[in-house]
């Protein structure tokens, strides 16, 4: 089974594609062995970041069929190591992606015969995009040092986390009442916070299983598109306060400076850390991959199917 | 989501026991940087009711650590009720150097029966539970003035029976709506009593004749 490690964060624009193709380079270059799938339906563009014109193959032949192994679909990249899956052909935008379809495509990513495998995300807390970061216990959210972002970002920690805990409440033996009100989706829907008290109230003998359960699920996230005038104790602080507020660990992986160069690097079908490894920019993401894929993966840790 | 439910004032400014006031006045700071309505750090994470109550327990916590007097007085009350140990307080009056766990120790469930039986000696409360057991029916006020009587803690009593502190405050707001079904209710209210050393089964059938009292008038 491979290390899945979505890419998601909420606010358009932070740099989740950017970032999804620069990892995966450096972890192909270390010896993984990665594939990168572009899951921002209707808005893909991971391969322009990767050179890549027009994918010989893509997510559209998966789903609809015509190849049964989600591997097939797969096309290499310049680099070696690295593999990608497109979704420029998908027909359809990611809210017409039928449940069906969604349980395949998330179980096959999950049995995928690779090392590594990256997703790249759109913007947004639609529940297909919830549900793609949450088929691993390990995603990593985006965001850039700016109030939007924040917002967004935190917008999308308390979707995920919420989709998680009815996940959580809908497979297992919850009391009835927890149950339905786990169901709600209506206007009197439950915020995130509401679920834990229900079960203290309802089924206090559960709580300590939802606690574990919510705790398996981990945060990890990046500060990209960095400069000089931001406070460089911000990662670690909202790492703090996350651990402090919510039952899931969070984890900062790191700041990643903005560096005007990259736009010209996209241009030019450069990867940025292959064409400018002296930059900081590089160094950062280096440092990054460092804590996700220290070197050849010798043994797996297994990745849940929530 | 949690909030500094069950945190005593040097948790909530994660504080030492002996820090010093410049270290008081620094976590006060740095607790309005991070939780302030203009933080990039929390920025849209809490409710506007979430950050409010936050906020009112940094504020609490600061006044009160900050105060000599006060926080002797609320030294004093951690260490009877078992949520810190007594000797770091006497250690800290002789030499108030002496380094502090960052953390306290956790409430020993004998520490805080014990302060309960001694307490319960006293005439103001043996005349307190008296006077809610000669009542047919007993209300949340009734096991809250007992409580505060003893001088426990709704952390503490938490910390024993994990019933939440969120129903141990609507039990004794009397919150009808915000109360757990009767079967769990029951024990919880049962539990209570233990805590605060008063007949449990007359305090539960009390309590449970006062909400059937207070539901009566919504329904028609
Ligand atoms: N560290 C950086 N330094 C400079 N520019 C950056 C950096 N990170 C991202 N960018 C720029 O920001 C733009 C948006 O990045 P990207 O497309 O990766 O964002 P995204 O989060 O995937 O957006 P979307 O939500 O639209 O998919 C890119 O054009 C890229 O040039
Ligand atoms: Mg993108």
């Amino acid at each position: 089974m491979p290390v899945i490690f979505p890419i998601g964060g909420g606010k358009g624009g932070v740099g989740k594609s950017f970032i999804s193709a620069n990892l995966g380079a450096l972890m192909a270059k270390r010896g993984h062995r990665v594939i990168l799938i572009d899951l921002d339906l209707g808005g893909s563009n991971l391969h322009t970041l990767l050179g890549i014109k027009s994918p010989a193959s893509g997510l559209d032949r998966f789903l609809d069929k015509t190849e049964n192994r989600l591997e097939q679909v797969a096309v290499p990249t310049h680099i070696s190591n690295l593999s990608f899956i497109s979704s420029l052909h998908c027909s359809m935008e990611i809210a017409n992606l039928y449940h069906a379809q969604k349980i395949k495509l998330i179980n096959a990513i999950q049995r995928l015969s690779y090392d590594c495998v990256l997703l790249d995300l759109g913007a947004g807390t639609h529940f297909n995009t919830l549900d793609f970061f949450l088929a691993s216990d390990r995603g990593i959210f985006v965001c850039t040092p700016e109030p939007t972002a924040i917002e967004n970002a935190f917008r999308f920690i308390k979707a995920a986390y919420l989709r998680k805990l009815k996940q959580v409440i809908s497979h297992n033996a919850f009391h009835k009442i927890v149950k339905d009100a786990a169901q709600d989706n209506g206007p009197q829907a439950l915020r995130y916070n509401d679920i834990v008290d229900i079960v203290l109230k309802y089924d206090p003998g559960m709580e300590m299983f939802l606690r574990d359960s919510i705790r398996r699920l981990q945060f990890k996230f990046i500060l990209n598109q960095f400069r000089k005038n931001t406070d460089s104790a911000l990662g670690e602080k909202i790492k703090t306060v996350c651990n402090r507020h919510f039952y899931s660990p969070f984890e900062f992986l790191g700041h990643i400076d903005y560096d005007e160069r990259v736009t010209d690097s996209i241009l030019s079908k450069n990867l940025f850390t292959l064409q400018f490894p002296e930059s900081k920019t590089a160094t950062d993401f280096r440092a990054i991959v460092d804590q996700l894929a220290p070197k050849r993966v010798a043994s797996h840790t297994t990745v849940k199917v929530p | 989501m949690k909030t500094f439910e069950n945190q005593n004032y040097y948790e909530i400014l994660k504080l030492p026991f002996d820090a010093d006031a410049s270290a008081i006045q620094r976590a006060y700071r740095e607790a309005l940087e991070i939780y302030g309505e203009n933080s990039l750090v929390t920025y849209e994470l809490f409710s506007d009711e979430q950050r409010g109550d936050l906020l009112q327990a940094i504020d609490e916590a600061y006044h009160t650590l900050a105060d000599e007097s006060k926080r002797a007085a609320y030294n004093q009350m951690l260490v009877h009720a078992g949520l810190a140990d007594p000797s770091i307080f006497a250690r800290k009056a002789e030499k108030p150097a002496a380094a502090a766990p960052a953390r306290p120790a956790p409430v020993k469930h004998r520490d805080l029966q014990a302060w309960v039986k001694q307490k319960s000696k006293e005439e103001e409360i043996r005349q307190l539970t008296a006077e809610i057991l000669g009542k047919d029916i007993i209300a949340g006020s009734d096991l809250k003035r007992l409580r505060e009587a003893l001088e426990v803690e709704i952390g503490e009593i938490y910390e024993i029976t994990r019933i939440s502190a969120s129903t141990i405050r609507s039990i004794e707001a009397n919150q009808v709506n915000d109360l757990p079904a009767e079967v769990f209710l029951k024990s919880f209210l049962k539990s209570l009593a233990q805590i605060l050393q008063i007949d449990p089964q007359r305090t539960a059938e009390g309590y449970l004749k006062y909400l059937a009292l207070a539901k009566r008038p919504a329904k028609k």
